[in-house]
């Protein structure tokens, strides 16, 4: 019996003396509603992590990041300069990423509900259309202040998407399409089906001697999906080894990866069997500007063009040498595109 | 000679503890088993088993001990060690119920972060046992009750600074429901197949594998 009041007492003294793993900000951070000295917002009744750079008299720019779930770090940071904190005050490098935009455009970043420093949802909680809505009443709350800071009074704004963000911002334009100016999209997710049947990506079977996806499987076995601190503690472990052909650099830094707006998101759109958020992409009177990273081969390029093509006024530029995060391994040059195309 | 090659086969296979083996073991006294498959990775486990019957209650308990690892990076910072106990609860002719308590500790190292495990978990195997031969519905609950989790320098060089290392609760388990069939295929050896549909033990997706499988082979002595 000697070995079972040895588990007895360590069970009892681990209990006084343990963290809780679902206790935000010991394996993960806190989001806006624990911790108030992050920049918010409140749309909808519910705090959003955004962050604005500029002058608010200049036109608007919403950036949006990726995942579904991740968070706008690597959209203000560059590769080779340490990441930068996510609180504004503690930065010791500033203008590195797309917010070098600031001296033209008043930028406007923000993360949607359940992903990085925005709160988390229960999973099954969150739906595209939600986040249809609060852009509408972020794109509302924008203009309404720059309309009471200045006495300017824009109608529209641009709006630009990385990755799965390219994805939200074209289906809130195949819905409301008088909202937006122009749109900017980094790589963006596959807008339908049809594309989603030429993505080129490795299958998980041909990656079971991946060193990745075994840390990512065997640390199954010490903590499991049901709250939200150890699922997004887990689910980075996948965040950059799942998806070879889009040439994720390692280092691509990151705040939180919302696991279950990861969940939620992917379910209602690309994953459902009438994926499709072009269908009113005609009635859409701005232009688009898609921007590929040289290196990325999850499209070939009859694929990248059948993507691109569903907006009727499009450009396509490529960001040498880069892959996925093509804005974060070389913005200046990003940058430099996009000025050029809104300038047009 | 015989005995040597079967040695072999059984130790470049893999795993799994075993309560079939509770019924098998009534003439011999050990076994050793080797399992492979996918579990919650593609990984193997070499375990050993030992016979003993509790003259007051008249039942046949099996001690075990068992060092499993992924097949990839398999060492010190990817193994787990599990030591446990199965009983004949009931039986009835050719039907069985048995039960499986045992103790595990393992460690996963990552790119972001190191944990040491400690669980308890709980197996139940219910079914139709020949001497040649079963086919048993499992359910097993792991409860994880302590992680000692160590953060990465790159964790927290580009994802979470403040990441706090130490001692941690609230991990969680996951459940296991499935099919387990065994053939003696020769008078000591035994093959056995295990298919279990894993969950977090809340029943929520496991976010792995869908299914895990092992073929397990067993040489009793």
């Amino acid at each position: 019996m000697k070995p079972i009041f040895l588990v007895l007492f360590l069970i009892s003294v681990l209990s006084c003396n343990t963290m809780d793993m679902d206790e935000p900000g010991n394996l993960v951070p806190k989001t806006v509603d624990l911790d108030s000295v992050l920049p918010s917002i409140t749309i909808n009744g519910t705090k959003l992590h955004a962050e604005t750079f500029g002058d608010i008299h200049n036109p608007i720019i919403i950036f949006i990041p990726g995942g579904p779930g991740t968070d706008f770090c690597a959209l203000i940071n560059r590769q080779g300069t340490p990441k930068q904190s996510r609180y504004p005050d503690k930065r010791t490098l500033h203008n590195l990423g797309l917010n070098q935009l600031q001296d033209e455009y008043y930028c406007v970043f923000f993360e949607p509900r359940g992903a990085g420093l925005s709160p988390r949802f229960d999973k099954g909680s969150l739906t595209i259309q939600q986040y249809h809505d609060d852009l509408n009443a972020i794109i509302d709350f924008y203009l309404e202040k720059k309309y009471a800071e200045t006495g300017i009074q824009d109608e529209k704004v641009y709006l630009a998407g990385h990755s799965f963000g390219g994805l939200f911002v074209t289906s809130f334009v195949n819905k409301y399409s008088t909202r937006v100016q122009d749109v900017i999209l980094f790589e963006p997710t596959p807008l339908s089906n049809e594309v989603m049947d030429v993505l080129i990506q490795t299958s998980v079977f041909a990656m079971l001697n991946e060193k990745w996806l075994n840390e990512y499987l065997y640390s199954l076995e010490h903590l499991s999906y049901d709250d939200h601190c150890r699922a997004d503690y887990h689910r980075i472990l996948g965040f950059s080894g799942g998806f070879p052909e889009l040439e994720y650099p390692e280092d691509v830094p990151l705040w939180r990866y919302g696991s279950f707006a990861n969940i939620d998101l992917a379910k209602g759109t690309y994953e459902a069997e009438d994926y499709d958020v072009t269908s009113n992409l005609s009635q859409f009177s701005g232009r688009a500007l898609f921007i590929k990273g040289g290196k990325t081969r999850a499209l070939d390029d009859a694929g990248w063009n059948l993507q691109i093509s569903y907006y009727p006024n499009h450009q396509s530029v490529t960001i040498p040498n880069t892959g996925h995060y093509m804005l974060w391994e070389n913005p200046d040059l990003t940058v430099q595109e996009i000025r050029t195309f809104l300038s047009e | 000679m015989r005995k040597i090659i079967t040695l072999i086969i059984v130790f470049v296979c893999i795993q799994s503890l075993n309560a079939q083996n509770t019924f098998n073991l009534d003439n011999k006294s050990s076994s050793i088993y080797l399992r492979s498959g996918i579990e919650p990775t593609v990984g193997f486990a070499l375990g050993y088993m030992q016979s003993l019957t509790i003259q007051s209650i008249e039942k046949k308990l099996v001690l075990f001990g068992e060092i499993s690892g992924p097949k990839k990076d398999f060492g010190f910072n990817n193994y787990e060690t599990k030591v446990g106990g199965i009983i004949n609860a009931y039986k009835y002719k050719n039907f069985g119920i048995t039960y499986n308590l045992n103790f595990s500790t393992g460690h996963v190292s990552t790119k972001n972060f190191g944990s040491q495990k400690f669980a308890f978990a709980n197996k139940l195997l219910i079914g139709y046992f020949k001497p040649k031969w079963y086919i048993v519905f499992t359910g097993e609950h792991e409860k994880i009750f302590a992680n000692k989790i160590t953060n990465t320098q790159y964790y927290r060089d580009y994802i979470y600074p403040e990441a706090k290392d130490g001692w941690y609760n609230g991990a969680g388990g996951n459940i296991q429901l499935g099919l387990e069939t065994g053939l003696t295929i020769k008078e000591l050896v035994d093959v056995r197949f295990e298919l279990k549909i894993p969950k977090s033990e809340k029943f929520n997706s496991y976010y792995g594998s869908p299914a895990h499988i092992n073929l397990i082979f067993a040489y009793r002595f």
